[in-house]
Order: C-alpha cells, then sequence, then structure tokens
C-alpha cells in the first residue's frame, strides 16, 4: 500500500517494487513493471490515446456489454469521459446481440429505440470494431505533404473522383501522385462570336469614340444625370462672404503649405515641393511605410548588443519568406498563408499586415520573434540628449521581450475572456497592433508568436494581480495546473452573480438579532398586536416576562424517541453497506480498465515504439485484459488490497513482499505502533492482510479465477485513470469529435 | 483544529484556489477566531510568550493591518469565537482528568525518564491531537525551562550583571491557545467596533448557520468546514500582504477526490477533525502528515468505509470506542447548537433535502431486513423525509443543555464559559500553570479556591436553572492529582443568592460608568451603608414594579462588585439588623482613593489583596520547591539585603503592564518571577469568574431591565467594563527592573549604563520607546502598592516587616532610578 502512494508522488523505487515482485516467484506477470512509473506525464498520455480511440471510434460499430451481461451492438454516437462514474455511452441503432443473464430479451428489444444511452456504471464493457486508425494517420500525412507541396507547383488532382465514392480533398490531393496536366490552349472565338466586333480589340488599339453613357442609353434607356454637387459641397459664389471666406481659406492653405513637409514624400509632393529623388524607387516613393524612425531603435540595438544594423525598408512580398525578416506579424501571416492551402490573402490581411508593419521593430536575430514595441518617433526627439539613459532602458526593454518571447500562458484563454479582452483593453493601448484576426489567428500556434500571448499579458496586466506563480514561463507542471486554473476566474465569481452590496447595517443586524430579550419582547409585541386586532375587548394578555432559564431541560429538544445510535446502521448493515460501495467502486474501475486497455491496445498498434508487447488480435476484451496484465507492465502491481480477497493468498504474498521491497521512505508506516490485533487475519502480510472485513464473502467480480490477477492488474490500471482524469483535469468529451 | 493532514494535501494538489481580496468587496466575512489567530500567530511567533505571560503583542499589530485591508475594501468582519467543546473534544482533550495526562507527560519526557512510559505515552498521542497540542505546548514549555536552567548553571561563573539571553523556544510547531487571549481580544473589539459573537459550540457551524441566514456572506475558517453539507466555498486562509486570500470550492474539490460527500464527512471522521480528533484504525499507524491522503486512497480504491470498519477491529472494546467516537462526530456534525437570530440556541440541522449518510443506510438497513434494527429505522426513514430526526440524546454527543440566556451571555462575552462547561461537563479542571504550578503555594491556592469561589460560584449559577443541575455533582479535577478529585457543593441552604439578594445599589445614573474608583467614592459618600444598600425588598420577581429594578449598567455592574466584595468577606452583612460594614481588608481597599492610589491600578491592587488574603504565600518569602532567581550568584551573594528588595519588587512588578508596542519578545526571561505572576494570574481568574457568577445570577433573576439593552449596548456598556477581564500582564517590567537594579549594583551605581544594558538587553528600541517613562510609572505603582502594604500592616492583616521592607525596597529602587 505505501508502495502506491509513493509511486504516485515520486517515480523513484518503482524498480525495486518491481524486481521484488519479480522475484516473489509470480513469474513474470509484473515483472515488466519495473520500466513504468505513472508520472503525471504517462498518465496524460494514456487518458489523451483513450481520447484518441474513442474519437476514432464515434460513429463505427460497437458493442457494449451492460452490467447484466446483456450485449447491445449499435454505432457509438457520443460518450462521455467526464463522468466520474466510469464511460457514459450513446448507441445508435442498438441490437441485442447477446441476452447475458436477461430472461426477457424479447422484451428488451423491444423497447429499444433508436438511441440508446448507458450509463457509464452500466457499461461493463465496450467492444470496438472496425477503428480506422489510418483515416486520421492520412490526414495528417496528407497536410504533411500538403505543406511540401506549397513550395512546388500547385498540383491538381481530379482523378479521384472518378473512382467513386465520396472522398475528401485530402483524398483527392493525394491519391494519385503524378498529375497530368492537359496541353494549354489558346481560345479563339467561333465565327458566331466575331459579330461581337471586338476581335482583336484591346483598349490600346480601339478606335473611335466611346461614349458609354450613350450606349447606355441606346442599350438600355438609361438617362444618366450628373450634378457634381451630389458629391460635394456646393460652392456658394454669391455669398456677400464669399470674397472673405476665399481670403480665409487661402490663407489657411498657405499655413498648411508653409508647414514642412517633415521629410514626407507623399505630402511634399503634394505641395508641389520639389523632392530629390534619386535615390528612391517607386516602392519607397509611393507604397512603402516610411520607417525611419527605426534606426534610432536599431542604433540603440547596437548600441546594447552588438549586432549589424538593418537597413529600415519595406521589403517586398515576394521576398518576406526569406530569413531575414523576422516581422513576426509577417511571419505569422506568411505561415498563415502556406497553411491555408496558399489560398490568396484576402484584403483585409494585408490591411493588416501594413497596420501590424507601422509598429513594428525589426530585430537583429534571424530567429527571434519579437514583440512589436512602441512606435518610436517618441524616442527619436529625445536620443540625443538622454542616450545613455537609453541604453539601460533599452536593456530593460530588452529583457521584457525576451520574457514576452518564453511567456506563455499555460492555459488556453477562456470564450468569454477574449471577448472582454478584444474590447477593452487591446483598444485601451493604441501602442498594441490590431491583433491579427481571422485566418491569421486559427493558425496553428508558431513558438512564440506573440499574437497568442499577447492578450492574455495583457489580460494578467489589466487583472487586478497576476499570481507569482502564473508568470513561471515554461508550462507550469500538470499538478500545479489546477491551482492556476482557478486563478484565471475573474474577481466577480467568487460570490456569483449576487456579489455583496454595500450595507451600513450589518452591525445593527447583529446588534438586535441575536439578543433573546429584545426578540422575544418583539414577539411578544407582535402577539399582543395580533391580539387586539383579533378581540379588542380582551386584552387579558399577561405581562411579558422573560422566560426563566428555570424552564430549560438539560437535554436537547428531540423530535424522535431514539438514541444517535439508532440512526447509525447496525454492523451487519454497515459492512453489506461496505461491500455494496466496493462493488459499485471496483465495477467503475474495471470499466475504466476494459476501456482503458483497449485504447491502450490499439495505440500500440498505432504508435509502434510505447509498448513492448506484441500486438494480439483485438478479440474479447478478457483474453486482452490478461495479455495487458502479462505484457504492459504498465502499472504498479503493489497497490492497496481492495479488503474482500482472502481466497487469493498469492496475491497477498506478493502484495506483502512488494510492500517491503517498495522502498517506503517512511518506514513508520509499519511503526511498531500497529496493533498487533490487526495481524491476525493474515499472519504474514504486514499491513494488506490487516484490513479485511472477518468472514465476509468474497463477490468475483472480474472473471474467473486464473483471470484474477490481470483483473486486479488492470483494476488498478483503471483506477489511475481515474485518478489521472481527476488530477490533470483532462476535459474529455467526445461529442465535439463527433 | 482542522482535519488533519487535509490543508497541506489540498496545497499539494493545487485544489486551493485564489482571488484577490478585492472580490470581497463590501462583503461581511466571518472569521472563525480561532483559525485566524493560528494563522497569525504561526509557530514562529511569539515564541517566548509563554516564558513572560500576558498578551501577546504582535497578535494586534496582525489584527490592525488586517484591518485596516478589510476596512480598505468596506469588508466588514465577523469574528466568531469558539465555545464550548463537545463530547468527542472534551473527552480527547483530557479535560475530564484536569490535562493530567498531558501534565505526567511533561514528567516523561525530562531527560531522566525511561524510555518505556515515553512509549506509552506516544501511544497515548497519536491518538489524540487537542491533547498532543497540549502535551506539546506543556513538553516545550518544560524544555524552555530546563535549557535555561543549564544554560544559567554552565554560565554561573561568567554571569555577573549581564543577563543571559535563553536559547531554547518555549513555544514552536504548537498551536497556541488562542482561548487564553479571548477576552483581551473580545475588548479589542468593542473599543474598535467590531462585530464578535462567541459561539456556544464549535465556531464553524455557527459561521455556517450565519453564512445560510444571510447574515454573513462567506467564511474564513478551517478546512472542518468542508464538512458541512451547506458551505460550498470558503475561505481558507488570507495573505494580507499580497491581497489575496485562498479558498476552497467544495464541488471542485469532491469531484478532485473523486469522491461523495458522505465518503467525505467518513474519511474526515476516520482521520480526525475538530469534533472527532481521534485518528481510527487503521490510519493511525502512517505518519500524521500523510493519513489524509491514504485513507482517500483506500476509498477511492476499494470503496473503505470507515464506519464499517471499525466493526472490524478484532479488540472489541477499541472497536465498541471508535464506534462510538465516530458516531458521536457524526452527530455532532448534524446537530450542532447554535445561536440562532432568535436570541436562542437550538440545534442546527442540517436542510431536509439532502439526502444524506444516514438517511441511505437506513435505506439499505430496510432493505437487507435487518432483524431487530428494521422496526427502530422504520419510522425514523418516513421522518427523514419530512426532516431529519432529532435524536433524543443530544447531549451525549454534543453536552447538557444550558438556558439560552446562559449562552447569551456566553456569545457576549460577558461569561468566559469555564463555569458553564463545569456545569455540563460536571468537571472544573485545573491545568498546570506556565510554569507548571509544582510550588505547594499555587497548589494550595487551587485547594483553597474550592471554598472561597467555586463552591459559590457554582451555587449562583445552578440556582437559577434545571433542578437537574443543583443536584448534579460537580467536582474539580486538578492536573496533579487528578484522582483525588474535590466534589464542588452546589447546594447551600440558604443559597448564596438568597444572602446577597438585598444588596443593591441603585442610582439609576444611566450615563455613569463603572469603575471601582467610583464605586468606592459612591460607598464611601454614604453614612450608612445598611440603610444605602440593603434594600429591604428582594427586587428580582416579576411582581417588582419595573422602575424599582436595576435601570443602570453602572447599577447592574456596582452591585455584583459590592455582592462580590461581600463573596469575599471584604465586608460584613447582617440582613437581620440591616447592617453592612466593610471588614478589615473592605477598609483598606475602601482607603485607595484616600490613599491617592492611581485609578488603573485599582484592580491590580484588589488583585494583591486577594491574594494576600488567601495567605498561600507572603511577599519575601520563597516558593517551595525555591525556583533559581534570575540574579547571579554574584548579585545574591554581595548584595542580600538589595536582592530581597529585588524579589520584592519583581514580584509586585508582575501587576504592572508595561506599554509595548506589538513585537515578538526575544529578550531575558526568569522563572522565577513567572512563577509568582502564575499566582497572581489564578487569583485573578478566580476572581473573574466569581464576579461572572454574581452578574449572572443577578441578571438570570430578573434584577436588571434586560429588554433595555441592545447587543452592542451589552457589550460596550457592560462586557466592557466588567473588571478581571484582561490577561495578567506579563514579567518584562519586572524583569527590567531587576536587571537594572543588578546593572546598578554592579556598576557603581551608574543608572545610565543599567538603562543602557536594559535598553540592549530587552530591544527596547522597537518595543518599548519611553523606557524612562515606564520605569518612573511603574516606580509610581510601586509607591502606590508600598502605601497600601502599611496600611495593611496597620490593620495587622500582614506582617509588619513586610511592609517595611518593602517601603525600603522601593526607596532603594527609587534612589537607583532617581540617581
Amino acid at each position: 500500500m505505501k508502495g502506491n502512494f509513493n509511486s504516485r508522488r515520486k517515480d523513484h523505487g518503482n524498480s525495486a517494487n518491481g524486481s521484488s515482485t519479480g522475484g516473489s516467484g509470480n513469474n513474470n506477470q509484473f515483472a515488466g513493471s519495473s520500466g513504468f512509473h505513472e508520472s503525471a506525464e504517462t498518465t496524460r498520455n494514456f487518458n489523451d490515446r483513450l481520447d484518441y480511440l474513442l474519437a476514432k471510434s464515434i460513429g463505427s460499430e460497437v458493442v457494449a456489454t451492460v452490467t447484466s451481461a446483456v450485449k447491445y451492438s449499435g454505432v457509438l454516437v457520443a460518450c462521455n469521459l467526464e463522468s466520474n462514474n466510469g464511460l457514459d455511452i450513446v448507441l445508435k441503432y442498438p441490437q441485442i446481440v447477446d441476452g447475458g443473464f436477461a430472461d426477457n430479451i424479447e422484451e428488451l428489444s423491444e423497447q429499444l429505440g433508436d438511441t440508446l444511452l448507458i450509463n457509464g456504471a452500466d457499461v461493463g464493457e465496450l467492444e470496438l470494431k472496425g477503428i480506422d486508425f489510418a483515416a486520421g494517420e492520412k490526414s495528417e500525412q496528407a497536410k504533411k505533404q500538403e505543406i511540401e507541396e506549397q513550395t512546388k507547383k500547385p498540383i491538381e488532382s481530379q482523378e479521384g473522383k472518378a473512382n467513386g465514392g465520396f472522398k475528401t480533398d485530402v483524398d483527392i490531393s493525394r491519391g494519385k501522385g503524378e498529375v497530368r496536366e492537359r496541353e494549354l490552349q489558346k481560345w479563339t472565338p467561333d465565327a458566331a462570336d466575331e459579330s461581337l466586333e471586338i476581335h482583336n480589340q484591346t483598349l490600346e488599339e480601339s478606335s473611335g469614340t466611346w461614349d458609354q453613357f450613350s450606349v447606355n442609353e441606346k442599350k438600355f434607356g438609361v438617362k444618366s444625370t450628373f450634378d457634381e454637387h451630389l458629391y460635394t459641397t456646393k460652392i456658394n459664389k454669391k455669398d456677400p462672404d464669399y470674397e472673405k471666406r476665399l481670403k480665409e481659406a487661402e490663407r489657411i492653405a498657405k499655413e498648411i503649405e508653409s508647414q514642412g513637409s517633415a521629410g514626407n514624400i507623399h505630402i511634399a509632393e503634394d505641395r508641389g515641393h520639389i523632392v530629390d529623388d534619386s535615390g528612391l524607387d517607386e516602392e519607397d516613393l509611393y507604397s512603402g511605410v516610411d520607417r525611419r524612425g527605426n534606426e534610432l531603435l536599431a542604433a540603440l540595438k547596437t548600441n546594447a548588443k552588438p549586432s549589424p544594423a538593418k537597413p529600415s525598408k519595406y521589403v517586398a512580398p515576394t521576398l518576406r519568406d526569406q530569413p531575414h525578416n523576422v516581422d513576426p506579424a509577417i511571419i505569422s501571416s506568411i505561415t498563415a498563408k502556406s497553411h491555408a492551402n496558399k489560398q490568396a490573402p484576402t484584403a483585409t490581411v494585408s490591411v493588416k499586415e501594413v497596420s501590424v508593419h507601422r509598429s513594428a521593430t525589426p530585430s537583429s536575430k534571424v530567429t527571434h520573434v519579437e514583440m512589436p514595441t512602441k512606435p518610436s518617433t517618441k524616442t527619436s526627439q529625445r536620443t540625443d540628449v538622454a542616450s545613455k539613459k537609453h541604453v539601460s532602458k533599452e536593456a530593460q526593454i530588452e529583457e521584457l521581450k525576451k520574457f514576452s518571447q518564453k511567456f506563455k500562458v499555460p492555459y488556453d484563454v477562456p470564450e468569454d475572456l477574449k471577448g472582454i479582452l478584444k474590447n477593452s483593453s487591446l483598444k485601451s493601448d493604441p501602442s498594441l497592433p490590431p491583433k491579427p484576426s481571422g485566418n491569421t489567428g486559427s493558425k496553428p500556434s508558431l513558438p512564440g508568436t506573440p499574437v497568442g500571448a499577447k492578450p492574455d499579458l495583457r489580460k494578467n496586466l489589466s487583472g487586478a494581480k497576476l499570481p507569482s506563480q502564473s508568470q513561471t514561463p515554461t508550462h507550469s507542471p500538470s499538478l500545479g495546473r489546477a491551482s492556476v486554473s482557478s486563478k484565471r476566474r475573474s474577481t466577480i465569481s467568487f460570490f456569483g452573480s449576487k456579489a455583496p452590496q454595500p450595507d451600513e447595517k450589518k452591525k445593527q443586524s447583529f446588534s438586535r438579532n441575536f439578543n433573546m430579550f429584545i426578540k422575544a419582547k418583539q414577539a411578544y409585541d407582535e402577539k399582543a398586536k395580533n391580539l387586539q386586532q383579533q378581540d379588542s375587548e380582551n386584552k387579558s394578555m399577561e405581562p411579558f416576562f422573560i422566560e426563566k432559564p428555570y424552564f430549560t431541560a438539560p437535554t436537547w429538544i428531540s423530535t424522535v424517541d431514539q438514541s444517535y445510535k439508532s440512526l447509525f446502521p447496525d454492523e451487519r448493515s454497515a459492512i453489506q453497506r461496505a461491500q455494496i460501495n466496493l462493488q459499485h467502486r471496483q465495477m467503475n474501475s474495471i470499466n475504466a480498465a476494459a476501456t482503458a486497455a483497449a485504447a491502450n491496445q490499439q495505440m500500440g498498434v498505432v504508435v509502434g515504439n510505447m509498448v513492448r508487447f506484441p500486438m494480439g488480435p483485438g478479440g474479447s476484451p478478457n483474453p486482452m485484459m490478461n495479455g495487458m496484465a502479462g505484457n504492459m507492465g504498465m502499472y504498479m502491481p503493489l497497490q492497496p488490497q481492495p479488503m474482500f480477497y482472502p481466497s487469493m493468498p498469492h496475491m497477498m504474498s506478493m502484495m506483502g513482499g512488494g510492500e517491503e521491497g517498495g522502498g517506503s521512505p517512511s518506514p513508520q508506516a509499519l511503526s511498531p505502533h500497529m496493533p498487533p490485533a490487526y495481524l491476525n487475519n493474515a499472519p504474514g502480510s504486514p499491513a494488506m492482510g490487516a484490513y479485511g472485513y472477518p468472514g465476509m464473502p468474497f463477490q468475483p467480480m472480474a472473471g474467473g479465477g486464473a483471470n484474477l490477477g490481470g483483473g486486479n492488474a488492470n483494476y488498478r490500471h483503471g483506477y489511475h485513470h481515474h485518478g489521472g482524469q481527476g488530477s490533470h483535469g483532462h476535459r474529455r468529451n467526445n461529442h465535439d469529435n463527433h | 483544529m482542522a482535519i488533519k493532514s487535509l490543508e497541506s494535501y489540498l496545497f499539494e494538489r493545487g485544489l486551493v484556489g485564489s482571488y484577490p481580496i478585492e472580490a470581497l468587496k463590501n462583503a461581511a466575512l466571518g472569521v472563525d477566531v480561532n483559525h485566524y489567530v493560528s494563522r497569525l500567530l504561526t509557530s514562529k511567533r511569539e515564541q517566548y510568550l509563554d516564558a513572560i505571560g500576558g498578551f501577546p503583542t504582535s497578535l494586534k499589530m496582525y489584527l490592525e493591518s488586517d484591518l485596516k485591508i478589510f476596512k480598505e475594501y468596506n469588508i466588514t468582519p465577523v469574528f466568531v469565537f469558539n465555545g464550548s467543546m463537545v463530547s468527542n473534544q472534551l473527552e480527547n482533550s483530557d479535560y475530564l482528568n484536569g490535562y493530567a495526562a498531558e501534565a505526567a507527560a511533561v514528567a516523561m519526557s525530562s531527560p531522566g525518564s525511561k524510555a518505556s512510559t515515553s512509549s506509552s505515552t506516544a501511544m497515548y498521542s497519536a491518538n489524540s491531537a487537542v491533547s498532543a497540542n497540549k502535551e506539546a505546548i506543556f513538553i516545550q514549555r518544560h524544555r524552555g525551562w530546563t535549557q535555561w536552567n543549564n544554560l544559567r548553571s554552565s554560565n554561573q561563573t561568567s554571569y555577573i550583571d549581564q543577563p543571559i539571553q535563553p536559547q531554547e523556544p518555549f513555544r514552536y510547531n504548537t498551536m497556541i491557545e488562542s482561548k487564553r487571549f479571548y477576552s483581551d481580544l473580545i475588548a479589542y473589539f468593542i473599543d474598535n467596533d467590531i462585530i464578535y459573537q462567541v459561539a456556544p459550540y464549535t465556531s464553524w457551524s455557527q459561521l455556517s448557520y450565519l453564512m445560510n441566514s444571510g447574515y454573513i456572506d462567506a467564511i474564513y475558517g478551517p478546512t472542518d468546514c468542508l464538512m458541512l453539507s451547506d458551505v460550498d466555498k470558503f475561505i481558507l486562509g488570507m495573505e494580507f500582504p499580497n491581497k489575496e486570500f485562498r479558498f476552497i470550492d467544495k464541488t471542485r474539490i469532491l469531484r478532485e477526490f473523486n469522491c461523495s460527500h458522505e465518503e467525505f464527512v467518513d474519511i474526515a471522521m476516520a482521520v480526525g477533525n475538530d469534533l472527532q480528533p481521534v485518528t481510527l484504525p487503521p490510519l493511525q499507524i502512517y505518519p500524521a502528515s500523510q493519513v489524509f491522503e491514504i485513507a482517500l486512497e483506500m476509498v477511492v480504491t476499494t470503496g473503505t468505509n470507515f464506519y464499517a470498519y471499525q466493526f472490524s477491529n478484532p479488540i472489541k472494546t477499541e472497536s465498541v470506542e471508535f464506534v462510538d467516537k465516530y458516531q458521536k462526530g457524526v452527530s455532532a456534525l448534524r446537530y450542532m447548537p447554535v445561536l440562532k437570530d432568535s436570541g436562542k440556541v437550538e440545534l442546527y440541522v442540517e436542510a431536509e433535502n439532502i439526502r444524506d449518510y444516514l438517511e441511505t443506510d437506513q435505506g439499505d438497513g430496510e432493505s437487507h431486513a435487518t432483524s431487530d434494527k428494521g422496526m427502530a429505522s422504520k419510522p425514523s426513514k418516513a421522518a427523514s423525509l419530512t426532516r431529519k430526526p432529532v435524536p433524543s440524546d443530544v447531549h451525549a454527543f454534543i453536552a447538557q443543555q444550558l438556558p439560552s440566556e446562559y449562552y447569551f451571555y456566553k456569545s457576549l462575552g460577558l461569561v468566559s464559559g469555564k463555569l458553564f462547561d463545569a456545569i455540563t461537563t460536571g468537571v472544573y479542571p485545573e491545568e498546570p500553570p506556565l510554569v507548571g504550578g509544582s510550588t505547594n503555594s499555587y497548589r494550595n491556592l487551587v485547594k483553597k479556591s474550592v471554598d472561597l469561589f467555586k463552591n459559590k460560584e457554582i451555587n449562583l449559577l445552578t440556582q437559577p436553572i434545571n433542578r437537574y443541575y443543583q443536584i448534579k455533582p460537580i467536582k474539580q479535577v486538578n492536573w496533579f492529582a487528578p484522582e483525588d478529585a474535590t466534589v464542588l457543593v452546589n447546594r447551600v441552604m440558604p443559597s448564596i443568592f438568597d444572602k446577597l439578594n438585598r444588596l443593591i445599589v441603585k442610582t439609576d445614573d444611566i450615563e455613569r460608568q463603572f469603575s471601582m474608583k467610583s464605586f468606592i467614592t459612591l460607598i464611601n459618600n454614604s453614612d450608612d451603608l445598611g440603610n444605602d444598600f440593603i434594600s429591604d425588598n428582594v427586587i428580582f420577581p416579576n411582581s417588582v414594579p419595573a422602575e424599582k429594578k436595576l435601570l443602570a449598567p453602572f447599577d447592574l455592574l456596582s452591585t455584583s462588585f459590592l455582592r462580590f466584595l461581600y463573596q469575599l468577606d471584604f465586608f460584613d452583612l447582617d440582613l437581620e439588623k440591616k447592617i453592612l460594614k466593610p471588614t478589615e481588608w473592605g477598609s483598606v481597599f475602601l482607603k485607595l482613593n484616600e490613599m491617592s492610589v492611581d485609578p488603573k491600578f485599582h484592580e491590580s491592587i484588589l488583585i494583591l489583596l486577594v491574594f494576600l488574603k488567601l495567605d498561600v504565600l507572603s511577599l519575601s518569602q520563597d516558593t517551595v520547591p525555591s525556583a533559581q532567581s534570575a540574579l547571579s550568584q554574584a548579585t545574591l551573594r554581595s548584595y542580600p539585603q538589595e536582592s530581597l528588595y529585588v524579589l520584592l519588587l519583581t514580584r509586585l512588578l508582575t501587576l504592572y503592564q508595561i506599554e509595548q508596542k506589538p513585537s515578538n519578545y526575544h529578550g531575558p526571561v526568569d522563572k522565577k518571577t513567572l512563577i509568582f505572576r502564575d499566582h497572581l494570574h489564578y487569583v485573578k481568574a478566580n476572581m473573574n469568574e466569581m464576579y461572572e457568577a454574581v452578574i449572572v445570577s443577578s441578571l438570570t433573576s430578573g434584577e436588571f431591565d434586560r429588554v433595555s439593552l441592545e447587543g452592542e449596548a451589552w457589550q460596550k456598556k457592560i462586557v466592557r467594563n466588567m473588571p478581571f477581564k484582561l490577561t495578567t500582564p506579563n514579567t518584562v517590567m519586572a524583569m527590567m527592573w531587576q536587571f537594572f537594579l543588578q546593572k546598578y549594583l554592579h556598576n557603581g551605581n551608574a543608572k545610565a549604563d543599567a538603562l543602557t544594558l536594559i535598553a540592549t538587553e530587552f530591544s527596547t528600541y522597537k518595543s518599548t520607546p519611553n523606557l524612562e517613562q515606564q520605569f518612573s510609572s511603574s516606580h509610581e505603582f510601586l509607591q502606590h502598592c508600598s502605601r497600601v502594604l502599611t496600611a495593611l500592616a496597620s490593620h495587622n492583616l500582614i506582617k509588619n516587616d513586610d511592609a517595611l521592607l518593602f517601603e525600603k525596597a522601593v526607596k532603594f529602587s527609587g534612589e537607583a532610578f532617581a540617581s
């Protein structure tokens, strides 16, 4: 028993357990266990696998055995893994395959509807048939290929459709390696088309005048009217003040034009200034964003960290894949594009890119992905004066940036929070780039992409307080996870919807209530009032007296004439109850174990490198469980022994041996204080035997005696599954996957 | 005491959530004082408190800063104190044996004892946690003093006038006994307008009631709250520096634990919790820090039911005992008396719609058709559908019921409740004081207290209540001889109250505030005491018109005080002849104003008078067995006369509370002085109880217009003005004088050096910045004492020599300080 607890917490000591169990003569059934320890990671892996398995099996035919041994087959529609009580499943088109012990099968099958819900507690066994693991595999590969192909020519394959049946895009694109391209042919108009008179006519070549309005009127009878003043303000030149206003307008125009263009070529050109544009190309002149402000930052950067300053030049989209371009926004948008099957970037995306760009900073490192910093125009004005200051500041900024790169909030932002963030905190800080959304946001996250981390960081800053441990740059361990997750609730929700309101009368209410004299007086007054209302003549009510303490009996007022002891079950029913409880627990465990075992086996096929046991045929679950017990060696054999196994002396001794060999770090567990009387039941087994309820009939739950060992091991197995589910907070619901 | 090992386990598994304190804005927060204080005074704090006595000053500091934060967020704290212990706790804490086992453990823990005996105590302590805590406290104190003694003897040669600092703390790894400061805290709460309540029994059950009746919004309590079916969330801890709090969400915990509420309660009862403190088999053998984890594992994996498990214990006597404890624990949880807003104490039975452990049990029991119990469970099952049945023997697992009025006084803090507990349990335990109480004089004091105090108190308190209590045997059990208990006499004819009830002070001055000074003035102003203060008729019957009853709080307190003094033989009373006159002791007390004794010293001097009157130890007499003086051998040998002076002065200075700023005391300790302080503390505690008994008897009989006051007025006008409530001062001032005078003697009578020594040794720069002023103020106190002692000597109440000696001592100290 000890070994179990220790192993759950610490990983060491398990090998000792394993060897000692092996040595205890119980052959190699458990010897394999030494290789495994159930770290949080392992448990989680198995949970994931079970999830995976169930996700895959949805839609396929399954056979479920309920506790009454009736077997139902049907299409698995949904299952609920969150249940504490095993695995709730939903079957579509259920049929009874095997009547089991039930004698009224006809009746049962008549009752069957289209859908059958089986409570997790009732699911004894779930056999999953014909699950196509390859399907997922295929899509995975397809994706990979897709990505590879993106650099090559896009290949279109339409052949797949010819094969009949439904095919997904993936199938289609992947189905045939070779793609036959048709030869492109020049379009030539048919004879009939010549009547359109557009033969050989391009815009340049066109001759004659073209009045669209007249053509329109002629062809369709639409008469165009045009009034400039529909689109602009009419200038009333007859206004008596016209002259005055014109002058004023000119003055303002001059004033604006007299301002310097501040090096802005567009403005200069608009104002008719003559600009030396010899060193500039069209991009610089009309399209590129003026980013000279960043020269300053780059210069600062060279001070802080020697690295070659980079030209702050706009990079053409075609060159953006080049490694020197490290603008995070760009990278993310590019990857987004590549992941989006090379769809042409939509207009919104490009707009956003530009806006991101304006505030983004080029960084010195190639793989560096940086948080966009504030526009540096402000800084530029001050640099000369206080460049020294900036060096240290820059170092700080650098640090913060580094932090922000590493920083990942170890949990998903809840949906509701996202909305709040979008609306409030992001907008409140104009220095932040607009969050790339839409297809950019939905792509698989890149390492350190600020897109995902940013809102979380914001949230934490804007929230009341950031708990220290959630700032850890790495993922917090799964143990800490739970505590972290509870921190993300917003402040109001401690009281739910009914947050306490300021109440100045609290003190008074405490002062008035809880005072038996005043309360008694109040009650009396009320009664007197009622009495008066009822019968104004009869005022013979007794004057108010405080009840004499003399009247209080030393015993408390009771409603039944029984001892509290009789409200408890007696020995027999208590033990019976405990036994039912045990069966219940055990049933759940076995259910979970069976499904988990199936999952593991299947995973073994797929993953291959995970488990060392030879793949057996996925037949009936019982051999499988045995196989699991024998070969998997996944779970510690020494666990607290269920109490009702008097018929298993070999197990006992094994458990005992395991316990002693377990290298328990707290030897006082077997302290001499243990009442020796407890040992009477099973001499030789230190702690385990002590816990048997005397005279309890053992009711086999997991099959024949030969299976007991296996059943037990799997039962433990199942427990750990449960534990894992609980402690790691995996939320599993395969409804979503369906 | 919380569910064992659960709290750390919760943190380990990350099941404790956290919120900024802001989330509690505007809330009324119910605070379990016991839990709260144990959070504030962790084992690292106030480690020397038990060596100097008194109130932990740092507690006030933490409290103040916390209250500031509460105020900042407009949080209304409601402090709920723990009340009486329920049956399980009484048994477990060894209350019924006067904590004799714990005291005995001290002897066994001392170096010379044999291992065999200590192993039996280890067994014992493994069984019990409250007592283990108490035992640990006793042992640590003992060890602290032993260590200090050793240190002293090893430094004997080098120690001349530089006091040795103790190395061993006198408290660590134990929960502080907060009960001892309850009155001080209550006084603090009253002064600061903070809502408080003393629960009739378990504080967290009271909090649960308050929350479910909407008086508070949240609970700050121990892990035991998880056992309450109607509390979903509660706060486990506050991190005020971070402005955060840690809370527990029950639903989440149960989900993570994968167990039901019933199973959780089952585990809690097995591992030990507040209501059932014993760790039941099979969990006893595991390390205490892991019991919960192990128990949970057993339940989750094997569906263990610990209740059923107890039946499997092959030792039948143990089995019966543990089943009993378990049943009592669960029942106490289900039927816990709470103070309801009606002002009455009633059982707080859990909401009826909860399908709980007991009911399902009965369902099973029936379906299995258990032969004999089947009959019994049928009707109760029917009842459970409507309301959970309240068994007829709640007194067996809680305690006997007292009138709600008594609980009301307790909830105000008007009474400490120790006497009430004595009435319900039949035992008045005397536990060892801070230094063990091994002196003959202290034990004498304990014995003498029976006649002078306890018998009268019990009579006063049982007279107004159910006749059952008037004949119920109640005994005083002393830790040093538990088997030799003294049966208290609760029946005297005529009853004490009958003898007292015509003594009445009636001024009808509603605004007047009670103090001993005003009382003395009132008495002294009377030409004929008999005429003024002996009423012709009793005023308690309902037939007496209201205006003839006591109306003013001052009258209530003064009447009680007069009766109290009469009980202590400070007055002679002849009802027939209507004569009331002070005895010799009384006349000295009445002269306090004349002698211009500062009113703030009146209480201390009255305690001194009663102590001297009890005549167990004269001021100059050494205790038997004697304790080592804190003075050095060099001092004792070179200045024998002055050493005697110092002894006298330090003894009386234990009645003087130095004004300290909140700090964790780390400084010199003095066992001899503390022993004397124990004596005075004992006297004070008894005087307090006597006064409480007198005032309660007056109140319950109906002499006072009880409807006139609201809760707050009760607290402010009556509770706060009652004498003897606060803790006896600590020994710091006494030690300061002691070491000051020693240094002064050795250092060529240079005062400055001596004061510097005190300043450094006691680190007064932070605790007592106005050191000189404290010295002069305490010297004033000594002068007042000297005058009183002289007056006593003139009445031949103490030996003339003692008074003279003390006078000289005061003179000596005055010279030293004035030089």
